[in-house]
């Protein structure tokens, strides 16, 4: 039986190193790390059948990005999808030695935006990307990516701050 | 928490940290998946290929994909033109949004709730085929008022592409229109989908607006208008938002809402209130040549700037 050959070595290459990046984003937008394996499961799988493209790219952690919020808007927008798998996930702890409530809170306001605001606000805050790269990422124009992260941000203070006076702007 | 935009990042940080159990990506299973794959699309190509003999038409794969605005500016009596407007629309639709400037254009249509259904109107450039990004297939759709018509895929086993469905057909004058369905609740999407695109008019016209403006400052051009139906606040109410530049740094946001609005210069009248902003202009020289005409649209006008 012949080896692997130089697509699929690079291909493994890549995905060992960046796997847990990918992983922690896929996190961020599902909000479990059981989908979050999925989802990254169904990006990877894109990302092979599309290796000579990611090779080309300048950029192939942010095609793999793109694949990986795409992929995850996709599920969310499938009712069967949004029926089976649950959007919250299981309570796992964040990291000792934060803030434990509040990263608990963050989660669980996170899970209630829909799915393109959060993924706006995971690409802005977490990716740091710009406006014009989120919107390059998510195909719409830099207008509503302005629009969702206000309303993303909105809706985050109001379940995180229920008190208007103690938000800050 | 503070949730300013530093909070929000650090946060998100941190749960990212959150501890995980070992991770179940299989790399060998995810390559031996997109062999699998790869061999169903080569099978799906040659299906299709068949379509083709049968008197369907499937366009597999194309070049760069080109938008023409479905919406623009005007520096005329009404600074936001239509060139595509829906017709009929499900019960469920609460509003319909314009948006032009340098970002780009949109007209959307949705439905109450976060979760509520949207429907995105665009426009390609004529082509005897339709703009197909690389990666999707266009299945034949039923014609659209006797045009062809196409929906837009990644999934060549699934025309509605998972919920998230395209459908694209040719118009009168050659040019292609594309709706952008999604959070649809609607039992037959397609069916959907296909109704909306046949009531959709294509032709310019003036978008009427809620306010008139009795001489403008000279030398101001209006960059962007932004009118979302519904707002940003609730499933009632809209925003209205038109900026205008001018010579020497001169600029001016006027912002019309049924809802009270922070910040600037602002005046209410028949249940309306209109907010500028300005640098280099007068502001309440401004706000004393707008009238606001009300919530009822029926009163709105497409005579917006007056000399």
């Amino acid at each position: 039986m012949a080896g692997p050959s130089a697509h699929d070595e690079e291909f493994t290459g890549y995905v060992n190193t960046r796997s847990a990046w990918l992983r922690q984003v896929a996190f961020l937008l599902c909000g479990d790390w059981h989908g979050a394996d999925e989802l990254l499961q169904v990006a990877v799988t894109r990302l092979y059948l599309n290796w000579s493209r990611v090779r080309a790219v300048e950029n192939p952690d942010g095609y793999a990005r793109t694949v990986l919020v795409n992929a995850y808007l996709a599920e969310r927008r499938s009712s069967w999808v949004r029926r089976v798998i649950p959007l919250g996930g299981q309570e796992e702890r964040p990291a000792a030695g934060g803030d434990l409530d509040g990263v608990l809170d963050l989660r669980r306001a996170l899970a209630s935006l829909p799915p393109r605001q959060r993924a706006v606000l995971v690409l802005r805050y977490y990716c740091d990307l710009s406006v014009e790269e989120t919107a390059v990422t998510l195909r719409c124009s830099q207008g509503n990516v302005k629009s969702q992260s206000a309303r993303g941000i909105d809706r985050l203070r109001r379940l995180l701050q229920p008190s208007a006076e103690e938000v800050t702007s | 928490m503070t949730l300013d935009a530093d909070g929000l990042a650090a946060g998100l940080r941190e749960l990212a940290r959150s501890p995980a159990p070992p991770m179940r990506l299989d790399v060998p299973a995810v390559r031996a998946a997109g062999r699998r794959r790869r061999r169903a699309v080569r099978v799906a190509g040659g299906v299709l290929a068949c379509g083709v003999l049968f008197g369907g038409v499937a366009v597999v794969n194309g070049g760069d994909d080109v938008t023409v605005a479905v919406a623009s500016l005007s520096q005329g009596r009404d600074p936001l033109l239509a060139h595509a407007a829906f017709g009929w629309l499900p019960d469920s639709v609460i509003g319909v949004s314009h948006t032009v400037g340098a970002h780009g254009d949109q007209v959307m249509a949705r439905a109450g709730g976060e979760w509520g259904m949207r429907l995105w109107l665009r426009m390609y450039e004529a082509d005897d085929d339709p703009p197909l990004e690389d990666g999707r297939t266009a299945l034949p759709a039923p014609p659209v008022n006797g045009r062809r018509a196409y929906w837009i895929t990644e999934d060549p086993r699934d025309p509605l592409n998972g919920g998230d469905a395209f459908l694209r057909w040719r118009v009168p004058d050659g040019r292609w229109a594309e709706l952008h369905g999604y959070y649809m609740e609607e039992a037959d999407q397609g069916a959907v989908l296909l109704r909306v695109a046949a009531d959709v008019t294509i032709g310019t016209r003036p978008v009427p607006l809620p306010l008139r403006i009795e001489g403008l400052p000279a030398g101001l051009d209006v960059t962007e208008v932004h009118f979302w139906r519904p707002g940003f606040t609730d499933d009632e109410t809209w925003e209205l938002a038109m900026f205008y530049a001018g010579p020497d740094g001169a600029s001016v946001t006027i912002q019309v809402s049924p809802l009270t609005m922070p910040g600037g210069r602002c005046r209410a009248a028949a249940g309306l209130t209109v907010c500028v902003d300005a640098k280099g202009v007068d502001p309440d020289g401004l706000l004393r040549r707008i009238t606001l005409l009300g919530a009822d649209e029926r009163r709105w006008t497409t005579e917006v700037v007056i000399e």
